[in-house]
């Protein structure tokens, strides 16, 4: 499932075990998602699932939610 | 005026009085005229600089807020922001700029006839001109409302504690708090003295006593070999933080006493496991100003017609350019920021690798070595980014860091024949041992009190009992009037000159 896919992605590249990934989780509650942990995490997604994100969905990505729909749009 | 001068010490208690004394109402009048006085112990004629940015920004924020459209709004911004950046570029980056700029008119065969202006530095400028564009940003971006009474406003744009170094702080955090009234609150006055006398310690005991050890070193780095440059750049490491940490201990505390909760600025940062957790924990403030209003935006911006990827990458090497040349305007700073924008795109790209060899050597089933190593890695990077910071031209920084460590074969080998002097003449530069070996010991205090605070050990001294408190209070206080570097030996902070 691609949500499973995409929480254990997050996990991996902030060192968190999947459980901690909320689906309200965003840059707010994460700690470990700063810009940095951004990043990773968007070269992951790309690598991951062979797919470009948007530039702008990238730079305005701020929650788990924000995520699904940027993959899932770049998936289309 | 300095924080750590008997000007300031006298200064202090009798402002803290009277504000403790004063009804609300009139509070605000003490800590602008305080706030005044205490700019103009420098030099006098600055406060014009001061009262005029203060003055700038008060107007804009309101005109913003009337303007009649978003464009008008905008060029309000532009306006103002530039203005203040025009200020700080001329008192600051003028003959950096000039010396560069006539370097390449010469290269090209041109005539350059700007000669170069003799002028001062005003205290603080790089620290309230930034303070002031966040308050026209967040004002602008409608973060935070202009504020309508001129006396808050004054106060927020003078207060002394961080006025001249910081913490740099945002409209939102600081200026509600002048509007509330401060009770009296024992604890929270003295939570803020105690405060204020572990940083006067770092500074006074610990910074100004590296300080003769590593300026003799970084003065003619030439004349010392591997491993006396490599012990002053770990001697500086501790001195800068030490020094500033200690100024902002001094200000934080300072304003606590007053009921004005300042934020944090360091969180420990020599016990990062990386260099991206580094700037979380140093200079706090500096680091999230330009995150949220160099960074950010520059991702998101439209205009630059990159991927985001590279986006990114550029956004961070432009980021910590800026931080560079923020600190001052020499290549050296310059090559300082670049350093470390190059330490997390390199940390990024080798990310795999990285984990990779931590699978292979086995250093994932050793969890507190491996995070040991890691905080020992990125030490050492930040205090091969120091060579850059400190070393007084980008020649003496090459020079350093291509002989850091040449001669430690030859030092250890004697030093293990039993030769103690050599290790004596090759450490114990430009000052005593005795001065030599309270520096050491300031470190290794600093060191201890950081490990318990990283690691949550608590001391909680101040819930101790009576015979517990004021006896570590009097060996505090002792230690630094007996210890201390005053009068000929105490030096100016070190981020004065920014």
């Amino acid at each position: 499932m691609l949500e499973q896919r995409i929480r254990q992605i997050m996990a991996d590249i902030f060192g968190l075990a999947p459980a901690a990934i909320g689906d309200d989780a965003s840059r707010e509650t994460l700690e470990q998602w700063d810009s940095m942990g951004h990043m990773n995490l968007c070269l992951a997604l790309e690598e991951e699932f062979r797919i470009a994100l948007d530039g702008e969905r990238v730079a305005h990505m701020a929650t788990f939610q924000d995520v699904l729909g940027a993959v899932a749009a770049a998936q289309a | 005026m300095a924080f750590n001068s008997f000007h300031f010490l006298a200064f202090f208690p009798a402002v803290l009085a009277l504000f403790l004394l004063l009804p609300h109402r009139y509070r605000w009048l003490l800590l602008l005229l305080a706030s005044c006085y205490f700019y103009m112990a420098w030099k006098p004629a600055f406060i014009v600089l001061l009262l005029g940015a203060a003055a700038v920004s008060y107007a804009a924020g309101l005109a913003m807020e009337r303007a009649a459209s978003p464009r008008r709004r905008k060029w309000i911004l532009i306006a103002a922001v530039g203005a203040l950046l025009a200020v700080l570029f001329a008192f600051k980056y003028f003959n950096f700029f000039n010396v560069s700029v006539r370097s390449l008119a010469t290269l090209a065969g041109l005539d350059y006839g700007i000669g170069a202006i003799d002028v001062l530095l005003p205290l603080g400028i790089s620290f309230f001109t930034f303070q002031k564009i966040s308050y026209l940003v967040d004002v602008y971006l409608g973060k935070f409302p202009a504020e309508r009474d001129p006396g808050t406003f004054a106060v927020y744009a003078t207060f002394f504690p961080q006025l001249v170094a910081g913490p740099i702080e945002r409209p939102a955090s600081l200026i509600p708090q002048f509007r509330q009234e401060a009770s009296f609150d024992y604890a929270r006055v003295t939570d803020g003295l105690r405060l204020m006398a572990w940083g006067f310690f770092k500074k006074v005991v610990v910074a100004d006593r590296l300080a003769p050890f590593v300026n003799t070193v970084y003065a003619s780095p030439r004349d010392y070999d591997g491993p006396t440059l490599a012990m002053a750049t770990v001697m500086f490491a501790f001195q800068v933080y030490c020094d500033f940490s200690a100024y902002s201990d001094i200000a934080i505390g300072a304003a606590r006493t007053m009921g004005i909760r300042l934020s944090d600025n360091f969180r420990q940062p020599y016990f990062a496991a990386s260099i991206s957790e580094f700037w979380k924990r140093w200079h706090i403030s500096l680091s999230s100003w330009l995150t949220d209003y160099v960074f950010g935006p520059l991702t998101r911006a439209r205009w630059i017609r990159l991927g985001w990827y590279h986006k990114f990458l550029l956004a961070l090497l432009l980021t910590f350019l800026v931080s560079g040349l923020w600190h001052g305007a020499n290549w050296t700073f310059v090559i300082w920021g670049a350093l470390h924008g190059g330490y997390l795109i390199a940390s990024m790209l080798s990310q795999k690798l990285r984990k990779r060899i931590v699978q292979a050597t086995g250093l994932a089933r050793a969890p507190r070595l491996h995070a040991t190593l890691r905080v020992l890695m990125t030490f050492s990077l930040v205090c091969l980014s120091y060579v850059f910071f400190r070393a007084a031209s980008v020649g003496d920084a090459f020079y350093i860091v291509t002989h850091l460590f040449h001669g430690t074969p030859e030092l250890l080998a004697r030093v293990a024949s039993g030769d103690l002097g050599a290790a004596r003449a090759a450490f114990v530069v430009g000052g005593t041992v005795p001065a030599f070996v309270v520096a050491v010991l300031g470190v290794a205090t600093v060191i201890a009190a950081d490990a318990a605070m990283r690691f949550g050990i608590r001391f909680e001294v101040p819930r101790r009992p009576v015979w517990v408190r004021w006896p570590a209070y009097y060996a505090l206080v002792f230690v630094t009037l007996t210890l201390g570097a005053f009068y000929g030996d105490a030096q100016s902070f070190i981020y004065f000159q920014f």
